[in-house]
């Protein structure tokens, strides 16, 4: 199979899936995109560590999985993570690795891998923004939300 | 689901135009297969994906609308970015020493490797579609 066709089926594939999705939205999409997030951040890990890295994998896959619910809570009007909040997460990464790890263990490059993991993978939420605006619009079904 | 439908529009056509007319590299240090005409070629397809997806699906099905050059710029703005995301996991990739970012889709790579484009996409995306949709005329 040549490498455009491989494209082509990926994306005849991937379309109905999406528009699913997006259709259904709600706690499922978003659930979908946190597995989504949640996976590609651990293929950057994975790489990271390849390149020599040590990053903090149980602590980013978790994070980048939880910021598309987070998204989502924050649409709904449950729940808005604050800055301030992301900062403490960022600085409890900090203390935590250089507490655990020592500095042998270039605790400093670790969370910064990490971090750029979790915000790299998360990325994907932006589709559920994107979706939501549109369907939102008021001219699609209840069942879109 | 349009900067979806976009960003693989682009992917494809960078793809196909890269394969028949691409001759001048595009940044081989990183990607040593993307060529200019393929980027170009990518751009070209999104601008008549994002043109037909607007008449045909945007403004009937969701009554939103983007002006000719609203159309024109987020294409362009899209597939640029996506294009961006590519090479900046094909960085990512060769500094790892790997071919793929994973082997959890067969003969696909990673997730990664079929996302890169739209982690880079879908913030642009947003932004714009914030800027420019607009609700469709009667």
């Amino acid at each position: 199979m040549s490498e455009l066709t491989r494209r082509i089926l990926f994306a005849l594939a991937g379309a109905p899936l999406t528009v699913a999705l997006i259709y259904i939205g709600g706690w499922i999409f978003a659930a979908a995109l946190a597995a989504v997030a949640a996976i590609g951040a651990w293929e950057l890990f994975r790489m990271a560590r390849e390149g020599g890295s040590e990053p903090l994998e149980v602590a980013g896959v978790t994070l980048a999985a939880a910021i598309p619910l987070f998204v989502h809570a924050a649409w709904l009007g449950v729940y808005r993570v604050t800055l301030t909040v992301a900062v403490l997460i960022f600085l409890a990464l900090l203390a935590g690795v250089i507490w655990v790890r020592g500095v042998q263990r270039r605790p400093l490059v670790a969370v910064s891998v990490t971090v750029a993991g979790i915000i790299y993978a998360a990325l994907v939420s932006y589709m559920y923004q994107s979706g939501t605006m549109i369907t939102r619009s008021g001219h699609w079904p209840e069942q879109c939300w | 689901m349009m900067p979806v439908t976009l960003t693989w529009g682009t992917d494809i056509g960078a793809y196909a135009v890269g394969r028949m007319f691409g001759k001048r590299k595009l940044i081989p240090s990183v990607s040593p297969s993307k060529t200019v005409a393929g980027a170009v070629g990518g751009v070209i397809v999104a601008v008549l994906v994002c043109w037909g997806y607007t008449q045909l699906l945007l403004e009937p099905l969701a009554q939103l609308a983007l002006e000719p050059a609203a159309v024109l710029l987020f294409a362009v703005a899209v597939s640029v970015a996506g294009q961006v995301g590519d090479l900046a996991e094909s960085l990512i990739k060769r500094d790892a020493g790997v071919k793929d970012s994973s082997r959890l889709l067969p003969g696909h790579g990673g997730i990664l490797d079929r996302f890169d484009s739209l982690l880079f996409a879908l913030p642009v995306a947003y932004l714009l579609l914030t800027l420019l949709l607009r609700p469709a005329r009667a």
